[in-house]
């Protein structure tokens, strides 16, 4: 073997660089890495982090993988076929507890993105509520409380994760409209389905991360209803577990996280250090270059959101001139964010819709949000 | 009242947009005594059906969509006479579900049913769609063969063209440097075609 290594100069050449920047870099533990993530616009950091090398920079070869599921994206994670990924906040925690899956203890200290999330309703259900475009959404709650409380034809709302801040959010917006828990159905249907649900007239309004409220919105199937301003603090109000608990994470609870295993994160400490300092400075580069339109078409992209270029391009208007300001704003996170009151939101809503019968002790949300 | 637990035939929802895969699985799982309604497009009424054939089990492309509607499914269902509850957990076989995730398949069942009755079913399940898997990569296998061939024999022939050689010296001359730089026939082929076409 030595002797083919020797007559092999420019493969020796090869070897001894490869060492050199294995040093250099703190001996990163693995740096081939498969990471997982969902069509959505808030996967701008991973794709970013991609397209502009920061992964390469920090010494790591990193291939993108989409999935359709948010259910088959936890699972591969879970058993090692993603090495970590995009998730929706609760996620992690609802994989550690074995909510709906395995046991399978996650962890994710860096959040990724706030905010993203809006309420659509069908164009149908908005003609039936007696709401014209031109009217103001303010209306839309008092109007749908009337709908449901008459008795009128049942609805089907769509959130896109039984454990997600939508899933959340809806039922908090429901609240709010004074709807009793129940009166509406509500289902699970994948970000990218969604869409053709309400165009179909399957569900009668969504809870979903952007691009597709404003998709559905553009194609003339709905409208948004509610963007900003979540009405989160609906559910932290009723019942405080302690006076700290109910307060509400000053920028709104942490939307996207990066979530690994922690088998994952103590196997290999130094590359989960790479991989959130490259997701920092891509988080860092999207604040800087939100305003470019290259930026619509690099992430519109076959491999990334897959749509038509010009479509997501329309996004960026003169009164909304980043894609990440449009009526939805989405804000990328450029340092590790993640705190025990976004952890303690997550374990709040879950409680409160069922999903857990006791409390989540703050040592274990640390365990799984800070560590 | 006939308990649908305790009933020897089990009542399967197949979920799975690859017809030709999803035939596979029904074939064997029907030859195994099992009732097996076929879902062939992604659906998000997953929901409606699931209610209305009231499945044993249900048998779901891990590349579905339709997987969150059921996800969403069982934790609603947990108030219902008959939860769905998601299936990976065997303690006696803890690496079926690995081995299930590889090859796309994933399991809901209907809480109550035991590890022991679902196992062979998601076994007959993971080992077509492994089988579908194989198929596939031996036919890209073959075309790709296919295609190195016709490369190389277009490369042969400028070769025999352009330096006046016999086809014998043609490839022997192609193999050699194919040898020379460890790499593949094909590779060679394709820088000769790529060199040839400007002239």
């Amino acid at each position: 073997m030595s002797m083919t290594s020797q007559q092999e100069p420019a493969m020796a050449v090869t070897a001894v660089t490869a060492k050199a920047a294995r040093t250099e870099q703190t001996a990163l533990e693995k740096t081939e890495l498969t990471l997982g993530f969902i069509q959505l616009l808030d996967s701008a950091p991973l794709i970013i982090a991609l397209e502009q090398g920061f992964f390469e920079a920090a010494g790591l070869a990193v291939i993108l993988q989409r999935e359709v599921s948010w259910a088959t994206l936890r699972d591969k994670v879970a058993y090692g076929l993603l090495d970590g990924a995009q998730m929706l906040s609760p996620m992690p925690l609802a994989a550690t507890l074995g909510l709906g899956s395995p046991a399978v203890a996650m962890t994710s200290s860096m959040v990724l993105s706030r905010g993203g999330n809006a309420i659509t309703l069908s164009t149908r259900l908005l003609a039936e509520l007696g709401i014209d475009r031109h009217m103001p959404t303010s209306q839309v709650p008092a109007a749908l409380h009337k709908y449901v409380t008459t008795n009128q034809r049942p609805l089907t709302f769509a959130t896109v994760y039984p454990y997600s801040c939508h899933h959340y959010q809806l039922h908090a917006w429901l609240e709010h409209c004074g709807i009793a828990p129940f009166a509406i159905q509500v289902i699970g249907v994948a970000p990218a389905m969604a869409t053709a649900a309400l165009q179909q007239g399957v569900i009668d309004g969504f809870c979903v991360g952007e691009p597709w409220n404003s998709l559905a919105q553009a194609a003339g199937h709905g409208r948004i209803v509610l963007a900003k301003a979540l009405p989160m603090q609906a559910l932290s109000t009723t019942e405080p577990l302690t006076p700290k608990a109910s307060l509400l994470p000053p920028h709104g609870p942490a939307e996207k996280v990066f979530g690994i295993t922690s088998q994952f994160q103590r196997q290999h400490p130094n590359t989960c250090a790479a991989l959130y300092q490259a997701l920092h400075q891509a988080g860092h580069w999207l604040s800087q270059h939100q305003y470019q339109p290259q930026l619509s078409q690099l992430l519109a992209q076959p491999a990334y959101l897959d749509l038509p270029p010009a479509l997501l391009a329309s996004f960026m208007t003169a009164e909304h001139p980043s894609l990440f300001t449009s009526e939805i704003p989405i804000q990328f996170c450029t340092k590790q964010s993640q705190s025990l009151a976004d952890a303690r939101w997550v374990a709040r809503q879950m409680l409160q819709l069922g999903q857990l019968s006791e409390p989540v002790s703050d040592q274990l949300l640390a365990q799984v949000y800070l560590s | 009242m006939v308990n649908s637990v305790a009933k020897n035939v089990l009542s399967i929802l197949l979920v799975d947009n690859q017809a030709e895969r999803a035939a596979m699985v029904e074939q064997a799982l029907q030859q195994g005594g099992h009732q097996v309604i076929c879902q062939l497009s992604s659906t998000v009424s997953l929901g409606y059906h699931v209610e209305r054939i009231q499945p044993d089990l249900i048998i779901i492309d891990m590349d579905s969509p339709d997987r969150d509607t059921l996800e969403h499914m069982t934790v609603v269902s947990q108030h219902n006479p008959k939860p769905i509850v998601f299936f990976a957990n065997d303690d006696q076989n803890p690496d079926v579900y690995r081995q299930a995730i590889q090859a796309g398949v994933s399991a809901y069942i209907v809480d109550g049913l035991t590890a022991s009755r679902v196992r062979p079913i998601v076994e007959v399940a993971i080992a077509r769609f492994e089988e579908f898997q194989q198929l596939r990569q031996q036919l890209q296998q073959s075309q790709l063969q296919l295609q190195e061939q016709q490369l190389i024999d277009q490369a042969k022939r400028l070769l025999i063209k352009h330096q006046g050689c016999n086809e014998t010296q043609a490839f022997n001359a192609m193999r050699k440097a194919a040898m020379d730089r460890q790499v593949k026939l094909a590779d060679i082929a394709r820088e000769l075609l790529k060199k040839w076409e400007h002239k």
